[in-house]
């Protein structure tokens, strides 16, 4: 019976939407797995473990269910379906990742702002609606935390490192995941790749867990006890931004956000060059163009805002070098950490942050924003058409590392940077229409850095949304926009957009 | 000798033009209307079939082959076709190549052949010297590099007039040796009392600074060092040309007017500049100034695009210009009419092949004056009857000796040196003395 009207409805569709819930399903079954880390953290403290057991349960069951309902199709899809799982599986599992929230109820109890929270987790954005710190126990913040480091590397890539088994399908879910033009691949088989890069993940992450808890356990000024390092490690590491104390990363001392500091570089990095270096390839990083280039724009914007701090407030030389370096590097890799609250820094360091949010990290990293390999190539394409304006026969291929780039590569970063300021600016209307209509207080600047903060997967915004307030003052109509934009920005626009297309649904 | 011809393209054929007088020449390919070309115009057996396939290379003869040349277009080709072979004969192999990764792997002696011949490097080598001596009519290397052959023209507006003076007088750079001097039909080795003429051709062997300094003596006044080059074409050929240019830290230019084969060339060579454009457009070599440049390098599939480019940008002010002629007999022609260097790839690289028809011993070799002169880089055999002479005494009859590479040194011999056992030799000589010298060494 069922099977007669799966085939049945096979025929109509182009799309076969039942091997992309299929393929939806059993991701989120593995993905429900990992709640037991929580739940492991819960009785650790005493807590209660119901919000992790039941979600488990449900995660677990709604996703064994979904993948028999559509006809337990085997561990690949097509080329097409691929857009339309990465898609919908981001979708489905914030929707899992926020069931927690709302059975804890409190600030985050109702399904807006649970949806909120939780897309803000799994995209690494670390913008948050939680408006009394006070009133969440530590599992909850372990959760919260978790989904960002799960989301960092990517929740279907985690899927096909432990799929048994995925042909050319799961190459094109991995490209439609992964940051960046240019999925790596790292090895010759898909799944050793995904393997290798959530070991280099883990293993980086648990450097940096050391790290933290030797300073903390030194003493010699405020450090992170092993709770705190491991939270703050998923958020580093991932680029999300999510901290369980209400004023971020202030009250902690130099060291500690030093060794912040280099984990969130780490993190912006291509994690091939790590996998490289770990292969003992030491010279990668140094060869790698767009990492130079990355490190090049972290150091110019630092200095900038250093100057801006140095000329605008009686801190010293050190402290406004070193707190401008220490929040460019957390908004240009689109993690969000607050050293300080910027929010009344000059209008000029603001600005600064503000664009850093649009460039982001590298491709392949855990970062948002545009990637700085595309900015390479659309300057590339740019001056080499400015120099074509002078010389029109001159034939010049742009160059990344030396190598030339296909012109396809510098068409697909400026059809991209178009898409993801078409959305930026659609996103700020948006908002700031409902705030007009609604009678929400907004000026243009702060809903410009909302709708930014939350497409480029940053974080804080500016004024009541900045580094130590909180989004839950939007209507909330605003918020699923936001909500929106992360999905949007984490999944690089296109795998979105093109499920919105005829083309994609017809034959 | 029975040589197997594997590949009638371009090299093939003028391997087969170059050696099949004095030789049993087989040729194979699978383009039956190219054998027939070969066919109609020399005295050679043709067999259509693949070059890598045994039975073909059997049916070829293969193992009675004292030479097997495979020069097809496809390096691919010529590398199976060579393993093949070398399976099948004993004689000697050379292959050709455009590839500088599997010339630098037969260098390593990783690949069974005797002997690999890259023809786009032969040709750029040419007209990196011949942009690096204005002045000089033909050049060759020797001694991986070590000491080159230049022939030179002796004007009377040249930076330093020879005109009238005997040799003995003339300031010879310590690294150099004159070889020969040639005056209309007559090849003179040179002795301290003749008088040097208007327009007589003197043959140099001298080190890469030695033929400089010579080049800069005998380069006609207004003649300056040349900075800026404009290859037109870029073709395997024109390709290997630029980059070797740019290696020369030139600024060079490329223009082609196929859209792929420019983008390819700009891909390749970083540091040239290209255009995708006609280099016959006369609007488009002003705009971009290409009057400027100093030299121009022609090299596109046509032989009279490359005589009207070459002519257009000598009228433009251009001061020295080249042409890679496809047609062997045009290179006088083009000379004729005003392009300065007319260069062959087809007497380029049968100059390298003919090489391996001589004595095993030869390393290096040229022709000169249409190969009534050579020159050739010769081991010295423990045995011979000239170690030990002194050069004063003109041991060779109708040669000279013009360097002397002794331990990967390389003297320029005066009247006291000798010859010892284990030397290399280059040594000019007229063509018809060369199998008798040969015997002597």
């Amino acid at each position: 019976m069922t099977s007669a009207i799966v085939a049945q409805a096979r025929q109509y569709l182009v799309v076969d939407l039942l091997a992309v819930l299929s393929m939806v399903g059993k991701i989120l079954r593995w993905l429900s797995l990992t709640l037991l880390a929580p739940i492991v953290v819960a009785l650790i403290y005493g807590e209660s473990v119901v919000p992790f057991v039941a979600t488990l349960v449900i995660g677990f069951v709604a996703g064994y269910v979904l993948d028999v309902a559509c006809g337990r199709r085997s561990d690949d899809v097509t080329v097409r379906e691929a857009f339309a799982v990465v898609a919908f599986a981001w979708l489905g599992a914030a929707l899992l990742g926020g069931v927690p929230y709302l059975i804890e109820g409190g600030d985050l109890g109702n399904f807006v702002d649970a949806y909120f929270e939780a897309m803000s987790g799994f995209t690494t954005t670390g913008s948050s609606v939680i408006t009394d710190f006070a009133s969440h126990n530590n599992s909850i913040y372990f959760w919260r935390s978790l989904t960002q480091w799960l989301g960092g590397m990517g929740i279907v890539v985690l899927a096909i490192a432990v799929f048994s088994r995925t042909g050319p399908g799961g190459k094109a879910l991995l490209e439609r995941e992964a940051p960046g033009p240019d999925a790596d691949k790292l090895t010759p088989r898909l799944r050793d790749t995904a393997l290798h890069l959530w070991l280099v993940y883990t293993g980086i992450s648990i450097v940096m867990v050391i790290a933290l808890w030797v300073v903390g356990l030194l003493g010699f000024e405020t450090g992170m006890n092993l709770f705190d390092s491991v939270v703050h490690t998923f958020t580093s590491m991932s680029t999300g931004g999510f901290s369980p104390n209400a004023d971020s990363m202030q009250s902690y001392g130099a060291a500690t956000l030093a060794i912040v500091t280099l984990f969130q570089v780490i993190a912006g990095a291509n994690f091939a060059l790590w996998y490289l270096m770990i292969k003992r390839d030491w010279g990668a990083a140094v060869r790698d163009g767009e990492f130079r280039v990355y490190l090049g724009i972290l150091a110019g914007a630092s200095i900038l805002v250093g100057i801006g701090l140095l000329a605008t407030s009686d801190k010293g030389w050190v402290a406004s070098f070193g707190e401008a370096t220490f929040q460019v590097v957390s908004i240009m890799t689109t993690t969000g950490y607050a050293s300080q609250d910027f929010n009344t820094w000059a209008a000029f360091c603001l600005l600064i942050l503000f664009l850093t949010m649009f460039i982001g990290g590298c491709a392949s990293s855990t970062s948002g924003g545009m990637k700085v390999i595309r900015i390479r190539l659309i300057l590339g394409g740019m001056r080499r058409d400015v120099e074509t304006a002078v010389h029109p026969e001159a034939v010049l291929p742009v160059r990344v590392n030396r190598s030339p780039v296909r012109e396809s590569a510098i068409q697909g970063a400026t059809v991209f940077a178009g898409l993801y300021l078409a959305a930026w600016v659609v996103g700020t209307i948006f908002i700031l229409l409902d705030c007009t209509l609604r009678g929400y207080e907004q000026d243009a600047f702060t809903a410009m850095v909302s709708a930014a903060t939350t497409l480029g997967n940053v974080g804080p915004g500016v004024g009541a949304s900045g580094p130590f307030g909180s989004f839950a003052g939007y209507p909330w109509e605003s918020k699923v926009v936001m909500t929106a934009l992360m999905w949007i920005g984490r999944l690089e626009i296109i795998p979105i957009f093109v499920l919105f297309t005829r083309a994609y649904w017809r034959r | 000798m029975e040589i197997l011809v594997i590949g009638a393209g371009r090299v093939g054929t003028s391997v087969a033009a170059a050696v099949h007088v004095q030789h049993n020449v087989t040729v194979v390919d699978l383009d039956e209307s190219l054998l027939s070309q070969v066919s109609n115009r020399y005295d050679v057996l043709t067999i259509a079939g693949n070059g890598t396939s045994r039975s073909t290379l059997i049916r070829a003869g293969v193992e009675r082959a004292d030479l097997v040349i495979v020069c097809t277009d496809r390096d691919e080709v010529n590398i199976v076709a060579a393993l093949q072979t070398r399976s099948l004969c004993a004689g000697r192999i050379i292959v050709r190549t455009s590839s500088a990764e599997y010339l630098d792997a037969w260098r390593r002696g990783e690949l069974p052949v005797d002997a690999m011949i890259a023809s786009e490097n032969e040709i750029a080598q040419a007209v990196v010297r011949a942009i690096g001596l204005p002045g000089a009519l033909q050049t060759a290397m020797f001694a991986d590099g070590r000491a080159e052959m230049v022939e030179f023209e002796v004007h009377a507006d040249a930076m330093e007039n020879i005109v009238g003076k005997r040799i003995a007088d003339l300031h010879i750079p310590d690294a150099s040796v004159i070889a020969s001097l040639i005056r209309g039909d007559s090849i003179t080795i040179p002795g301290g009392n003749d008088v040097v003429l208007e327009g007589d051709r003197v043959v140099v062997i001298a080190s890469p600074e030695a033929s400089r300094d010579w080049s800069h003596r005998l380069a006609r006044r207004g003649v300056h060092e040349v900075r800026e080059v404009v290859v037109v074409g870029a073709g395997a050929t024109g390709r290997a040309i630029a980059a070797s240019l740019c290696d020369q830290k030139l600024s060079v230019r490329i223009i082609d007017s196929d859209a792929a084969a420019a983008r390819r060339c700009a891909e390749e060579i970083e540091a040239a500049h290209v255009f995708c454009a006609d280099g016959t457009d006369p609007r488009f070599l002003e705009r971009e100034n290409i009057g400027r440049a100093d030299a121009i390098v022609c090299c596109t599939d046509s032989d009279e695009r490359d005589l009207m480019i070459g002519l257009l940008a000598k009228q433009a002010g251009v001061q020295l210009a080249i042409a890679v002629v496809g047609n062997p007999e045009l290179v006088p022609i083009f000379e004729q009419v005003g392009i300065d260097h007319a260069l062959n790839q087809r007497l380029v690289v049968a100059e390298e092949i003919v090489r391996f028809t001589h004595d095993p011993r030869t390393r290096g070799f040229a022709m000169l004056e249409n190969d009534r002169v050579e020159v050739l880089e010769l081991e010295i055999r423990g045995d011979s009857k000239l170690i030990g002479r002194p050069f004063r005494e003109r041991p060779l009859e109708g040669a000279i000796v013009g360097a002397i590479v002794r331990g990967g040194r390389v003297i320029f011999p005066r009247g006291d040196d000798v010859l010892q056992a284990g030397d290399s030799a280059i040594i000019v000589a007229e063509a018809s003395k060369v199998p008798g010298l040969e015997r002597a060494l």
